[in-house]
């Protein structure tokens, strides 16, 4: 910007720099005001403190000044030939986004509403690209409907005014020969033009045509506008889908196609980023049903729509859905699942991913369950994806599948180095059905050098339950090490016990409670209230005697425990009855 | 837009009326249910005081950016404060009902005091509403009822013969630009997708936008210019030609501004994929075989193939991409692309598909070398409703067009030759349109609007009626003579 003149020798001068350093004012706040509605939503305060200071500022300076009428450059604006503004950086100058557009002078008039101002800077802030044909910052403008703000567009249109002749140079457009069938005539070349005659009918035709309209009462037009209503509200993504579905298959055309399907994609992706997912599911539906062999497209255009789908499962598309998951609202989640079953087993990968990067994935896995027990392979396949997020999303969803087919494909993953994946591996193994194989495994880790994971290992093996895997528990039990084991595997062991054996193994625990040594005797207590705790697991009657039977056992910490279970014993048949 | 005459080549916007045009409609919605009410309910009633306050409120604001209020009856329209009030289909209702009141009782204009009163202005609704002429000069009695009440504020006038309402210059030049420009334009966008080169669908809305401008400001005149058939240009003046009548018919359909621009954009580019038609089959004179035919129907995919050539997603694009697919598939999906499943045009391919159907019925063809005359274009197009086109959406198209379009030649019964200069918004009165005289039984130039609803009072009878229709090129040498009187 140009420094005012130093020195305003007239009054008439001190109101022109007056004036001036006012516009100048205005084109600073203009410019904040551009970047802040560019940054924050319309409720933000930020932006409603600029939305008020432009309403503001604009109405006071027209009132002192009049209209103010700015020059539109490259790079500036001007007022009456001074520099009012300057931003030679082409992504932030105002005066490029109109100078670009072919905008040469704006005019703000007396009389200018707030929202206007706020409107027309709205329009600045909004990026437009470079190469943009379609939407411009003219258009925007248009779109406005101002009444007190006027701008002067350098005109695109070629030479408008041409006179209607007969003999036009050019040679002839290209013409239909038929707009329908049924006008198709057996005329010979034109050589006078001129209407039908059909003065002879006028009055029946006027007749004719008079009373199909005369028909247009109140109750038609009311219906009409309901129809225009309707229609203004209606779903077009959902049905330029379906056309370009429809043209697709007319023409059957590959390049057509490429067109089609890239357009498709484009909707899709842009349905997604502005988290319309009702929009995205009825174009996905369309980019499937183009994959489809059936539809008799060449393999080179179902490729085409592989492809565009396949661009689904980028990052960034998976980060703008996780966003729409993260929101949490019921409505919403109710639209991701529709989508993501929408795109049927080729979700499975990406929504594989996507539980990865979600806070609340409860929608996401329900959706992978659904699935995944169609496509079991593809499930077992997503365990081999380098990221361990998704690995841990794919055993989750595996052992809420329970296949007992998919054992096997888990060893891998117990053999995996990271704790993480090896745990989630042992509880898959802990829910599948019919877990002889699982055993078999889980019987691989039961030893393992992590606690950790041992102690993972044998709830799994208590959750399987059955003979073999009571079997396992007891041998453990009867181990000579086994007293020597920390408080919390011994729990865990017994616990297991309890959990695959149930009522059977009372005799068990209520033997271990009463086997009593002078030798390690705190060792041997910590086994005896671990059986306790494994006992109020069971919480039967029978259960509950025995507990009750050591409730004043001479070992303050079997005491305890016996107390610990009665007490979660009372609590879970309290809650129990309230169910009930 | 304005072309500005500063700089040569720059076009100024035009401040939006939209504020101004809601207030009048507004008054006019306030005056309809006023007159409604009372027929309903008593004077003091709550419903009547608040509906006689809303008037009021209303009067007031136009007061207050206008200084006064006149409303006027002119023909067969209401003029308010010397702006024609222009009704979309949501006001097509209210507008008729005060229209028909105030032609009842023969006024011809009502004039608003600013020191009017709730009072006297509920009483002369009262009056208004009620009355039931007992004499053969429903003025009189009603004026005379007007003085003796003492209602003050409200001056009534009894109707007069109003002369040709102007058209400014302004708005005929600037129509006239944009009718040719889009010619230009849809030569120019045609021509490109014809090589294969990208659409410039920036000019393209250039045209439209400033189209929708001039029709929003006047439509009449921009109208009367696609009685304008160019044989030899046909393509392009086709595209033009029903680019406005759509958008003129999307306008009085009450679309959105925005939804108007992608109309006329649908409208403008309906028959792009007629450049991938080769010329031998499109310029056939006879009937065209199977073959021919099967390729002639893929101008509507061509058209969508071409429209998708390197453009982004947009509203506008996905209207016109509807508008160029289903313009020829009929209501009841019997026409083309023949598709699977049920489908439905959207509700643009309908606009366009009836303008498209009567720009090419009134346009002389090379395999149709008369045309049809707009009735008998009508005509045809109503044999098909309820197959090809939604019949209340095609009554209401045929009501706005008028039996006699605005721009078409009469003969009238009189001996006279006139030019239709403005359309019966009542359908009752389709064909008695607002005639301007320019030529009397012996050939000699005139220039004079009348009414064909007038009445000889001595015979009770219709002073004059349309007889027949004639073709610009048969009545002018020089089509320029024409676009003159226009």
């Amino acid at each position: 910007m140009t420094e005012p003149k130093e020195q305003a020798d007239t009054g008439e001068d001190k109101e022109a720099l007056a004036e001036l350093t006012s516009v100048k004012d205005l084109m600073h706040l203009v410019s904040n005001a551009a970047r802040v509605f560019q940054s924050y939503p319309s409720n933000n305060q930020l932006y409603l403190k600029f939305a008020q200071q432009l309403g503001e500022k604009f109405s006071t300076h027209l009132k002192q000044y009049g209209d103010l009428t700015l020059s539109v450059g490259q790079y500036e604006l001007m007022c009456d030939g001074e520099e009012v503004y300057v931003e030679t950086n082409t992504s932030r100058s105002l005066a490029l986004k109109l100078y670009r557009d072919g905008v040469r002078r704006v005019r703000f008039l007396d009389g200018l509403e707030s929202e206007e101002i706020v409107g027309f800077v709205e329009v600045l802030s909004q990026p437009v690209a470079s190469d943009n044909l379609e939407d411009d910052i003219v258009t925007m403008l248009w779109g406005k409907d101002f009444s007190h703000i006027k701008y002067a567009v350098l005109e695109e249109i070629p030479a408008g005014k041409e006179e209607p002749s007969s003999e036009e140079e050019d040679a002839p457009p290209a013409e239909v020969a038929a707009e329908s069938q049924e006008e198709e005539a057996e005329a010979g070349p034109a050589v006078k033009l001129e209407y039908k005659d059909i003065s002879s009918e006028v009055q029946e035709i006027t007749k004719e045509v008079k009373n199909a309209v005369a028909s247009l009462d109140e109750e038609a037009l009311e219906d009409l506008q309901k129809g225009v209503q309707a229609e203004m509200e209606s779903d077009i993504i959902s049905h330029v889908s379906l056309v370009l579905f429809d043209a697709t298959l007319v023409e059957k055309d590959p390049e057509l196609t490429a067109s089609t399907v890239g357009l498709l994609g484009q909707l899709l992706r842009a349905s997604i980023a502005n988290g319309r997912l009702e929009d995205a599911t009825r174009v996905l539906v369309r980019l499937r049903e183009l994959t489809s062999p059936s539809l008799g497209l060449s393999a080179p255009e179902t490729d085409r729509a592989k492809r565009e789908l396949d661009d689904l499962a980028e990052l960034e598309v998976l980060q703008q859905l996780a966003a729409i998951a993260n929101e949490n609202v019921p409505e919403r989640n109710q639209q991701l699942r529709e989508f993501l079953l929408s795109w049927g087993e080729d979700a499975i990968g990406p929504a594989t991913s996507l539980a990865g990067l979600v806070m609340h994935d409860k929608t996401v896995m329900e959706v992978l369950v659904e699935l995944g027990r169609e496509h079991i392979d593809l499930c077992v396949r997503t365990l081999r994806d380098p990221n361990p997020a998704s690995v841990l999303v794919a055993l989750k969803v595996l052992g809420e599948i329970g296949d007992a087919s998919t054992a096997p494909h888990l060893k891998e993953c117990l053999e995996n180095p990271s704790p993480q994946i090896k745990m989630e591996a042992i509880r898959t193994l802990g829910k599948l059905e019919r877990g002889a194989q699982a055993l078999e495994l889980l019987e691989l880790v039961l030893d393992d050098e992590d606690s950790g994971v041992r102690r993972e290992a044998v709830h799994a093996v208590g959750s399987l339950g059955g003979s073999r895997a009571i079997e396992l528990l007891e041998s453990r039990i009867s181990e000579k090490t086994f007293i020597n084991k920390s408080m919390e595997e011994k729990r865990a062991v017994l616990g297991a016990l309890a959990q695959a054996g149930g009522r059977d193994i009372i005799p068990v625990l209520e033997d271990i409670l009463k086997s009593k040594r002078w030798f390690r005797a705190e060792r041997q207590n910590e086994s005896r209230a671990c059986a306790a705790y494994a006992l109020g697991l069971i919480g039967n009657p029978e259960a509950r005697q025995v507990l009750e039977d050591f409730e004043e056992d001479r070992s303050t910490t079997v005491q305890a425990a016996c107390r610990a279970a009665l007490s979660r014993i009372v609590s879970a048949e309290k809650e129990k009855a309230g169910h009930e | 837009m304005n072309e500005d005459s500063s700089q040569p080549g720059l076009r100024e916007s035009i401040s939006s009326q939209a504020a101004l045009a809601q207030q009048r409609l507004k008054f006019i919605t306030s005056l309809y249910v006023a007159i409604k009410n009372s027929r309903v309910f008593e004077l003091d009633n709550y419903v009547a005081v608040q509906s006689v306050r809303n008037l009021l409120a209303s009067i007031r604001a136009i007061f207050e950016s206008d200084g006064a209020l006149t409303l006027k009856v002119v023909h067969n329209y209401l003029v308010l404060n010397d702006t024609r009030v222009k009704a979309d289909l949501a006001m097509m209702n209210c507008y008729s009902f005060v229209l028909a009141e105030l032609q009842r009782i023969k006024v011809g204009s009502l004039s608003f005091a600013d020191h009017l009163e709730e009072e006297d202005l509920g009483r002369f609704i009262y009056m208004l509403g009620g009355f039931e002429a007992q004499t053969q000069d429903p003025f009189q009695e009603f004026s005379s009822r007007v003085v003796t009440s003492g209602v003050d504020g409200i001056v009534v006038e009894p109707e007069t013969k109003v002369e040709e309402e102007e058209i400014s210059e302004d708005v005929r030049e600037r129509s006239r630009d944009v009718y040719f420009q889009s010619i230009s334009v849809a030569r120019e966008v045609l021509t490109r997708a014809q090589t294969g080169r990208t659409v410039n669908f920036r000019q393209a809305k250039r045209v439209v936008q400033n189209m929708i401008d001039v029709a929003m400001e006047e439509d009449y005149f921009l109208m009367s210019l696609t009685s304008i058939k160019n044989y030899d240009e046909y393509t392009f003046n086709h595209c033009a030609n029903v680019c406005v009548i759509s958008v003129g018919f999307g306008q009085k359909l009450g679309l959105p501004k925005l939804t108007l621009e992608a109309l006329g954009m649908g409208a403008l580019l309906h028959d792009v994929g007629k450049t991938f038609i080769p010329l031998e089959v499109l310029n056939k004179p006879g009937k065209l075989s199977d073959d021919e035919w099967n390729l002639m129907q893929r101008h509507t995919t061509m058209g969508v193939k071409s429209l998708l050539k390197n453009h982004v997603a947009s509203d506008m694009l996905l209207r016109a991409i509807l508008i160029t697919f289903e313009h020829h598939q009929r209501l009841d999906m019997t026409g083309y692309p023949k598709v699977d499943g049920k489908r439905e045009q959207n509700f643009l391919s309908k606009i366009v598909a009836l303008a498209d159907c009567y720009d090419a019925l009134t346009t002389p063809r090379i395999y149709r070398r008369v045309a049809m005359k707009p009735p008998e274009a009508f005509r045809i197009m109503l044999k098909d409703s309820g197959k090809a086109f939604e019949p209340e959406l095609l009554k209401l198209f045929i009501s706005t067009i008028g039996l006699y379009p605005i721009g078409s030649l009469v003969k009238l019964d009189s001996g006279e030759m006139g030019l239709v200069y403005s359309v019966n918004q009542q359908p009752q009165y389709i064909d008695r349109p607002l005639v301007k005289v320019i030529a009397d039984p012996s050939g000699k130039l005139v220039m004079n609007v009348i009414d064909l609803t007038d009445i000889d009072e001595s015979t009770g009878k219709y002073e004059r009626s349309i007889v027949d229709c004639v073709t610009p090129s048969e009545y002018f040498e020089d089509l320029n003579d024409y676009l003159d009187v226009l």
